[in-house]
């Protein structure tokens, strides 16, 4: 990737608190304009890496550059170019909505004749102009974690970091905050966590994930999904009821074959599961198992023969219960 | 030393100090009056007459600028602590401007001026509702060499306060601390009395209090236009350790 093309680069983030080691050395590169989500489960390291990121506290070894700024060279710079919504919905009590986000504007330096007009066309744009004059505790925590949000949109960052941006939120107001980071991310490259996984899947252009300090996974959702699948996984569909038959005759050729496939003894053992009538979940152990497989069925039989992946959170269940001393570092 | 920044960092919050000290403005200045003026009735009034003159002048007046130098340094600590205390520990905005483009020595610079203007002002009032009062005249001489007292004071105590704010994370802590240092500072300072009444060995311990400086040297200043040098240095300097050392403790406590 050309230096132009990177946002964020992190290289060999180490950072213990004490004798406990919170980063142990974490390697990834974030694509300009993309959306990266950063997963882990509590204690993997997420809050410790996004105040690293967003030059709250300094690494013990190791460096991060922003937009190919050095952050702890010339950290007052790199703030202007970064807008960050925190877990928590911090304001001012004694302030209105309006009052707050002015002062954050003065914070970044722009005039009021910059801010004033800013302030109007966001708080429109999240239908809360009207409630401008309330204090932060008379909205809800939906309308509270929008203002948040463009509260940290004020200054038109670069680069916008969201720690658990819908954690909280109901449905309705967890897709509208969706469909801001969208929105933003057209103009900017967004840093998200999140613990839903879903909202992960769905945002994500790129994932990374933390494990007991280590980042442990990293890739797109599907090439992390696809990695993680432990077999062959096929989803059988059928014209007619022949599930059972078709169960029968695979469980067959796959007792009769095993012996001769490469490694077929250590393989797992294959698994046909039986949803309906006129639907089959094939688990495979080898490619050369499914070849056999699919000799078996007849095309005029099939509605459908199709890959089956995993879904995120396999993936993210999979590497937070993993046991730490497997755990090697892996660069993205 | 970190860069500061006076427009973008300092003084937004300073206003936002100042907003907030003057957010409900009525209920501010009862509760800033109410202490000094209970005071000054209770003790100038309703002594009057069981006491002679003190240092040649009515006990009321004698008291006069000692209250408004408490009026001060309460509000100095008070704004201090709990200004901090609150960004800190309650609504969490400190989370907020550390991020922002600015410095962590210009936000703890801002809440001190903004501590120690709002001080100032609400000594000043108390000293206008109590002059009201008052069979005494006094010049704008006078006044200015009271408030070369007063201006350090302020800061001292705001520095004092701001620095409890930061560590102490349970409210309670900051009223313990109240209890603890700044009461009996204030009783020993010679807020009612001249501080010659103490033993002669006392007297050399409490002449380095910073409330005998602003008690004893800004009543000096405030009735007969004398200035103490000793009283102006011990509270310049502490006024200025006190800077130095909620700077650095603030910093310090953020970084980590």
């Amino acid at each position: 990737m050309k230096s132009q093309d990177v946002a964020i680069r992190a290289v060999g983030l180490k950072k213990s608190f004490g004798s406990l080691q919170a980063l142990k050395g974490i390697d990834f590169q974030v694509p300009l304009g993309s959306v990266f989500c950063i997963l882990g489960s509590n204690g993997a390291g997420k809050t410790t890496l996004i105040n690293l990121l967003t030059t709250i506290t300094r690494p013990d070894s190791g460096r991060v550059e922003i937009l190919g700024l050095d952050i702890h060279q010339a950290p007052i710079l790199v703030r202007h170019n970064l807008g960050i919504v925190s877990q928590d919905d911090h304001f001012e009590t004694y302030f209105t909505i309006w009052e707050n986000l002015k002062l954050h504007a003065e914070l970044h330096g722009l005039s009021r004749a910059d801010y004033e007009p800013r302030i109007e066309h966001l708080l429109n744009e999240i239908g809360l102009w009207n409630r401008r004059h309330d204090l932060s505790d008379q909205l809800s925590g939906g309308m509270r974690r929008r203002v948040s949000i463009i509260r940290a949109l004020l200054h038109e960052p670069k680069v916008l970091f969201l720690d658990e941006p819908t954690t909280g939120l109901d449905p309705v107001a967890r897709r509208q905050i969706w469909e801001a980071i969208r929105q933003f991310s057209k103009q900017a490259t967004v840093i998200l966590t999140t613990h839903y996984m879903e909202e992960a899947d769905v945002l994500s252009d790129e994932i990374l994930m933390l494990s007991h300090g280590h980042m442990v996974m990293g890739g797109t959702p599907r090439e992390l999904k696809s990695r993680m699948s432990p077999q062959y996984q096929y989803e059988i569909v059928l014209k007619t009821p022949d599930a059972l038959a078709y169960q029968t005759k695979i469980e067959a050729v796959i007792r009769e074959n095993q012996q001769h496939w490469p490694r077929g003894e250590l393989a797992m053992p294959a698994i046909i599961k039986r949803l309906t009538d006129y639907r089959l979940e094939v688990y495979l152990p080898t490619p050369e198992s499914l070849t056999h497989v699919f000799q078996l069925i007849e095309p005029q039989d099939l509605v459908r023969f199709g890959e089956l992946t995993s879904n995120l959170e396999d993936v993210f269940v999979s590497v937070a219960t993993q046991p730490v001393d497997s755990m090697g570092d892996k660069t993205l | 030393m970190m860069r500061l920044h006076f427009k973008r960092g300092i003084y937004p919050i300073f206003k936002k100090v100042v907003k907030a000290e003057t957010d409900g403005w009525v209920t501010e200045v009862l509760s800033t009056i109410a202490v000094p003026v209970a005071f000054y009735l209770a003790f100038g009034m309703g002594l009057r007459g069981h006491i002679d003159d003190l240092a040649g002048v009515p006990y009321m007046v004698f008291i006069t600028p000692g209250l408004v130098a408490l009026t001060i340094l309460l509000e100095a600590y008070r704004t201090g602590a709990w200004g901090l205390w609150l960004g800190r520990w309650h609504n969490k905005m400190m989370n907020e401007f550390r991020i922002k483009p600015i410095s962590t020595s210009d936000i703890i610079i801002g809440e001190i001026l903004g501590g120690f203007l709002m001080a100032l002002s609400k000594g000043l009032l108390v000293a206008l509702i109590l002059y009201l009062f008052s069979p005494y005249s006094t010049s704008f001489k006078y006044i200015g060499l009271f408030l070369l007292y007063m201006f350090p004071g302020s800061i001292l105590f705001t520095c004092v306060g701001a620095m409890v704010g930061t560590l102490f994370r349970k409210p309670d802590q900051i009223a313990q601390s109240q209890a603890i240092v700044i009461t009996p500072l204030l009783y020993l300072g010679g807020l009612f009395f001249p501080v010659s009444s103490f033993p002669d060995w006392a007297q050399g311990f409490v002449r380095w209090l910073p409330t005998t400086a602003l008690f004893d040297g800004g009543r000096q200043a405030f009735l007969y236009g004398q200035l103490d040098n000793g009283y102006l240095m011990v509270v310049s300097v502490l006024a200025w350790i006190s800077f130095v050392l909620a700077t650095w403790l603030f910093n310090r406590q953020l970084a980590q």
